[in-house]
């Protein structure tokens, strides 16, 4: 089970970053603080919310598999790993200087999150490569399907549905 | 969109989709027949799907307030661009030392940014710049629904900026110091002389023109850029046509020499690292009146 909190975590992480994006570029507003975090919020809660029902579907369904274990196990590793660069990315652009904090867009934000969907889809792919059994496989598909499922709704809802009433 | 297919000779979609007459703000009713024409002799294969989902009247020329709605959305998406290359924080920074020079006689300065979009450069400056009364900040940009956003943004934020809808090249706003961000590129090599030649009539004693930087790696890096944070395609096409675009150093440098009459003129902010042939993705023609 401590891999599936794990997980839930990194989800949890992604779905504050997808509410993030979901207001960038839309309010024209210099003052972005209070208004990304509280999409941040929003968006990591929906995930919350989300990856909690997945983890007790599982405790439901009497725990996972030793599959599943093992595969989440890989996941773990790969995601974490982006999101080892990420937090680099913040560490620089702490230091005040404007041109490394452009480099960390231009080389590590900007790269990152363009490649973002390609790391979720390929490092399921390859986890699932070590324990193929369906029904891990099965789940590792939804757990994936429910990561992009929060950023589509962020994108397409959290503004429209929530944020851009309170952005007069 | 694949950036090595972007030519520098190609106008972007905003420069296609409005068309103001010289020397004013008056907008001239574009047909979408004629842009479609225009972007199939420029051999642009990307433009037309994107043009072509734009509405138009009865007459065949494109709906101005769904081009103006389109423009708005794009550049509240541009500020992205601005806020990751730190725009507001280079622009203060060159300000500063340059305001204590102009200053010695104790006179407020007055700003103006030229094409200014929406604002954002100097709505930052009056909300973070921390350049106090010292200043006076003015924006103007020739597309009149830019303007009225840009008004809209100051207001809803109580920030102290003047928005006024102005031609560059019949700028009747005199200023000390006229910067502009992103906006060189729009102009022709051949015309930025007049462009400059406009502050100086006007009573420039210092320029700051940031652009994008002329180099090998502007296009792809843009493309990656504008597909990781443009949702609008037009937003997308013309971020990465604007760094194709971005006019060689010399030629800038040249084009402000011949605008700036015997102003000192200089670039600011070449390569990253001189020992690394990468160059930031803007760079700055910087005049100043000795
Ligand atoms: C790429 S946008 C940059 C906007 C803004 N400076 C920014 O950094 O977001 C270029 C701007 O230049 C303006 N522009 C182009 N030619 C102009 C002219 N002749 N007079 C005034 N504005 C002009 C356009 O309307 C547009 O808003």
């Amino acid at each position: 089970m401590n891999v599936g909190f794990a997980l839930v975590g990194l989800m949890v992480l992604d779905g504050a970053f997808a509410g993030f994006r979901a207001v960038m570029g839309r309010t024209g507003r210099v003052r972005l603080g209070p208004i990304a975090v509280r999409s941040a919020l929003l968006g990591a809660g929906f995930a919350a919310i989300l990856g909690g029902c997945f983890l007790q579907a599982m405790a439901m369904a009497g725990g996972p598999s030793a599959a599943l274990v093992t595969i989440g196990e890989q996941l773990v590793g790969v995601y974490s790993v982006y999101a080892a660069l990420i937090a680099v990315g913040f560490a620089l652009r702490a230091i005040p200087n404007v041109d490394v904090r452009t480099l960390t867009s231009v080389l590590i934000f900007g790269p990152l999150t363009l490649l973002r969907p390609f790391v979720i889809v390929g490092g399921a792919a390859w986890a699932a490569l070590a324990a193929p059994e369906p029904a891990a496989v099965g789940v590792t598909a939804l757990g994936v399907i429910c990561v992009f499922f929060v950023e589509q709704c962020c994108e397409h809802w959290l503004w429209r549905g929530v944020l851009h009433a309170q952005v007069p | 969109m694949n950036p090595w297919r972007f030519r520098y000779a190609w106008l972007e979609l905003s420069d296609h989709l409005i068309h103001i007459a010289p020397g004013s703000t008056e907008r001239i009713p574009v047909s979408r027949d004629a842009v479609l024409a225009a972007l199939e002799a420029e051999g642009n294969p990307y433009g037309a799907a994107i043009v072509g989902s734009v509405p138009v009247e009865d007459d065949g020329c494109f709906v101005p307030e769904a081009v103006d709605a389109l423009l708005v959305r794009c550049h509240r998406e541009l500020q992205r661009l601005a806020l990751e290359l730190q725009q507001g924080p280079r622009t203060r920074d060159r300000l500063i030392p340059l305001i204590a020079r102009l200053r010695r006689d104790g006179r407020r300065i007055r700003i103006v940014d030229v094409g200014c979009g929406i604002g954002y450069v100097l709505r930052w400056l009056a909300a973070r710049g921390g350049l106090g009364d010292a200043v006076e900040l003015v924006g103007c940009d020739f597309n009149a629904a830019l303007i009225a956003e840009a008004r809209r943004l100051a207001q809803a934020e109580r920030l102290d900026v003047t928005f006024l809808a102005q031609d560059a090249f019949t700028l009747d706003v005199p200023a000390d110091i006229y910067l502009s961000s992103g906006v060189l590129h729009h102009i022709p090599l051949d015309a930025l002389p007049a462009f400059f030649a406009a502050q100086e009539r006007a009573g420039a004693r210092a320029w700051l023109h940031a652009d994008f930087q002329a180099s090998p790696l502007a296009a792809p890096g843009s493309w990656v850029f504008h597909r990781a944070r443009m949702r609008e395609p037009l937003a997308v096409h013309d971020g990465i046509l604007s760094a194709v675009r971005a006019h060689p150093t010399d030629g800038l440098l040249a084009a402000a020499r011949a605008g700036a009459n015997g102003a000192r003129v200089e670039q600011l902010g070449g390569p990253v690292f001189s020992w690394l042939p990468m160059a930031r993705a803007m760079h700055t023609i910087a005049m100043e009146r000795e």
